[in-house]
């Protein structure tokens, strides 16, 4: 084949593969190579196996190799990038296990596992999250038993990788297991995002007893969880949990009513609108604003009358607010559609 | 200190109230400098921004048109920015100079890896990202992974499987993230939208979506000739190439010149099609979707290109080099058996069948806004979602199907061929080929 075939621009399977597979074999440049690669990575099959694995190891050409096998749907790429593993070390290596984890190859995750303590933290990270991308439980036992005595970076990936492992098991129906994972993560030490993730799925997977849970952490003195169940809440579906929230309302501090106010506009159910009249008739002024707007989200007409009363209140911004939300219910067109100033 | 170890002194913080903090400050004589706003990472709340409290921002990757994103959201009296990350010294530099002199003060941090960048940086709430496109999935995915709420210009995903990972890690996380297709919080555009939504054109059948008419579909594999590297001080060039395979140096690309390469770019359809495809799904009720059969057209841009949607609507895609359809850029049109309305960059109000679809233009926009909670301010929805943990309105599931339009589309002009696609599976229909570009093996280190 010759360069200025190869420098086509259609990826099309314009090439065969032998004469790709040629390029790859002869003394041709690096760009000749790379690109005899990306269009392996579209019609490589059993044969471009073998010559793709023997560049693993060229510092220059490895990740090109990887990108030719990715997406090679023949089975004997998977046995053959594991036994690459023992030969690898560095980028080239954390490259070859990002790509089993790509391909989901559950008999990697032995070897894997192997790499949760290596000594760099980008191998340890890379493995982590491969591992979750393919998951099981074997997969959840190395990760688990990794967390221990980890730290920064490769915490936060071991995490990652559990938190994977947990959405696999739901997806496949295994809300047992996917509970068991995050219930497990809400108990260790770990950065907000990982606790707002792990909250999310222990709220999911326990489908209706997950309000409970919900409510725990709104209540709770961890501002970020409380914000994450406002997110799990906008997710659920039924009214009783509108009713649920629009009950918890009047214990809640005035920044987190803001939180379940719109989260309940958002929910835009009737079952919200009677907790966000009474908040929006008194209470913090933010609190009341955000109900006063979350109020049309619902489309209750009836809610007119009681925000013609707040339309008197003395304070200037809590009396538009409420006029335009009437304007919304009755549709009467606004002046200022704009919104660009801070809140309340 | 460990980043667990700071979680945990932040978990300690945040049982200490926001009052009793204030009265400790004062009884130990300290002052409390303006703004009197507290950010909530001083407060141990990073992670998510109370409604009474400040946004701290950070930047990844900002030049022209990431400073305009930035100076939308610095309108915002709550958006404190303190730190940039940039592999462009002279970048870096610029929007230092440019947030110092915003804020009054010298407190803008400088960074060049964005590793270090976001591992350093716990106190910051969400970050701007605004690099090249090979950048915007993975900077996402790595921001949110350190816990960040996400602005990220578009197109936001090179290929079909790097759009699922940034759908993945915002749910994995709960993370807030918006997409900058910013005609969606755009009055006209939303207006469109309504009329189709409201049935005001009757069935609608055809929608249009305006393509970039300079740009080309089939994109280039050549490499510019090498030259010498810069210092990497000056610009890091393996992180600028981040994910994507290396490639000799060539100063062009910094510059710019990094379009229409395919490693770096996704072509014409995606340079508008990120902004009109999501508009048009969004009229259609077509966010959750991608359209399932993609017809070739014998052109190497895509123009005329017919798609269409489950529901038989037809999405066709065009170029309109002759400004039939629209009289500037980002047009979208939706036809339907009683009307049709068309839009683009520039109107005062959308061109329609009948100027009687005018007559509510005001109110239907109110109604949307009072009915969604978005405003018409594409950064201010952001800002207010970060604070509210709410879906924004360009939020990831909107940015992935509309992309995956894009990246469909993509390849069907690559592979000259009439495409079938699966949305719920998120797979080509019998075509092993197409199947096999929805996804590229990134670059190590950088792999989501």
């Amino acid at each position: 084949m010759s360069v200025t075939q190869l420098k086509s621009n259609l990826i099309a399977a314009a090439e065969s593969e032998s004469d790709l597979l040629a390029v790859l074999k002869s003394d041709a440049g690096l760009y000749e190579k790379t690109e005899a690669c990306r269009k392996l990575a579209v019609v490589g099959g059993k044969s471009a196996v073998e010559p793709l694995i023997a560049l693993l190891g060229d510092e220059k050409l490895s990740h090109m190799a990887r990108y030719g096998l990715e997406t090679n749907p023949d089975s004997s790429v998977d046995k053959s990038l594991v036994e690459a593993l023992g030969a690898l070390k560095g980028k080239q290596l954390m490259g070859v296990i990002a790509s089993l984890g790509v391909r989901r190859d559950a008999n990697a995750v032995e070897a894997l596992a192997g790499f949760l303590k290596d000594a760099d933290s980008e191998i340890v990270q890379t493995a982590a999250r491969s591992l979750g991308r393919i998951g099981g439980l074997a997969a959840i036992e190395a990760l688990k038993g990794a967390l221990e005595g980890s730290t920064g970076a490769s915490r936060i990936a071991i995490c990652e990788g559990l938190l994977r492992c947990a959405e696999r098991a739901a997806a496949k129906g295994d809300n047992r297991t996917a509970k068991g994972v995050y219930d497990s993560l809400r108990e260790v030490e770990a950065p907000h995002q990982v606790r707002a993730g792990a909250l999310l799925g222990a709220i999911h997977s326990r489908k209706k007893n997950g309000m409970k849970v919900l409510l725990e952490a709104l209540h709770g003195d961890d501002f970020a969880m409380a914000a994450a169940a406002a997110r799990a809440a906008q997710e659920l579906q039924g009214e009783d949990v509108s009713k649920a929230l629009a009950e918890e309302l009047p214990k809640l501090s005035a920044d987190k009513q803001v939180l379940v106010a719109q989260t309940l506009g958002d929910r835009g159910d009737k079952a919200g609108l009677g907790g966000l009249l009474a908040l929006a008739r008194s209470g913090d002024r933010s609190a009341r604003l955000a109900a006063i707007r979350a109020i049309p989200q619902l489309g209750d007409p009836a809610a007119v009358d009681a925000l013609k009363e707040l339309t008197k209140d003395s304070d200037g911004v809590i009396s538009r607010s409420a006029q335009r939300s009437i304007n919304a219910l009755t549709g009467v067109a606004d002046e200022d559609s704009s919104d660009t100033g801070s809140e309340g | 200190m460990s980043s667990s170890c700071k979680d945990q002194e932040h978990n300690n913080w945040s049982k200490f109230s926001r009052r009793k903090f204030l009265k400790t400050t004062a009884k130990a004589g300290l002052v409390l400098a303006a703004p009197t706003i507290i950010p909530g990472s001083a407060l141990g709340l990073n992670g998510s921004v109370p409604p009474s409290e400040r946004i701290i921002l950070g930047g990844i990757g900002i030049g022209p048109r990431g400073t305009y994103d930035l100076e939308r959201l610095l309108e915002s009296k709550d958006v404190q920015f303190v730190a940039i990350c940039d592999v462009k010294k002279v970048k870096r530099e610029a929007v230092k100079e440019k947030v110092d002199k915003h804020h009054g003060n010298s407190d803008c941090k400088m960074y060049i890896d964005m590793r270090e960048f976001l591992a350093e940086r716990t106190d910051i709430d969400a970050v701007l990202i605004a690099t090249g496109d090979r950048w915007h999935a993975m900077a996402s995915i790595n921001a949110m992974r350190a816990g960040k709420d996400v602005y990220s210009e578009k197109p936001s995903a090179m290929t079909i499987a790097e759009g699922q990972a940034v759908v993945e890690t915002a749910r994995r996380f709960g993370r807030v993230y918006q997409t900058g297709t910013q005609r969606l919080s755009e009055a006209n555009f939303a207006f469109a939208d309504e009329l189709v939504r409201l049935g005001r054109l009757g069935k609608v059948h055809t929608v249009r979506a305006h393509i970039a008419p300079w740009d080309s579909g089939i994109m280039n594999h050549e490499w510019l000739p090498e030259e010498p590297l810069p210092a990497p001080d000056e610009v890091n060039w393996d992180l600028w190439l981040g994910p994507c395979p290396w490639r000799p140096y060539n100063k062009k690309y910094v510059d710019g010149g990094w379009r229409g390469h395919h490693d770096f770019h996704t072509s014409c359809i995606g340079e508008w099609g990120a902004h009109t495809f999501a508009s048009c799904q969004r009229a259609i009720g077509a966010l959750d979707t991608s359209p399932i059969k993609y017809h070739y057209v014998n052109n190497s841009t895509g123009d005329t290109m017919e798609t269409v949607f489950a529901n038989g609507i037809k999405m066709v895609l065009h170029r309109d080099e002759d400004k039939k359809l629209w009289r500037g850029s980002c047009g979208v049109r939706y036809e339907g058996d009683e009307g049709w309305v068309a839009m683009a960059d520039g109107y005062e109000k959308p061109d329609v069948s009948d100027p009687a679809l005018l007559a509510d233009f005001d109110k239907i926009v109110s109604e949307y806004i009072a009915r969604t909670q978005h405003p018409m301010n594409h950064w201010r929805d952001f800002l207010r979602c970060v604070k509210s943990r709410r879906q924004t309105v360009a939020n990831p599931e909107v940015m992935h199907r509309s992309m995956s339009t894009v990246h469909a589309a993509n390849a069907c002009v690559w592979l000259a061929r009439d495409m079938e696609y699966d949305p719920v599976k998120e797979e080509f229909v019998n075509d092993d080929e197409a199947n096999r570009l929805r996804s590229r093996a990134q670059r190590e280190p950088w792999t989501a």
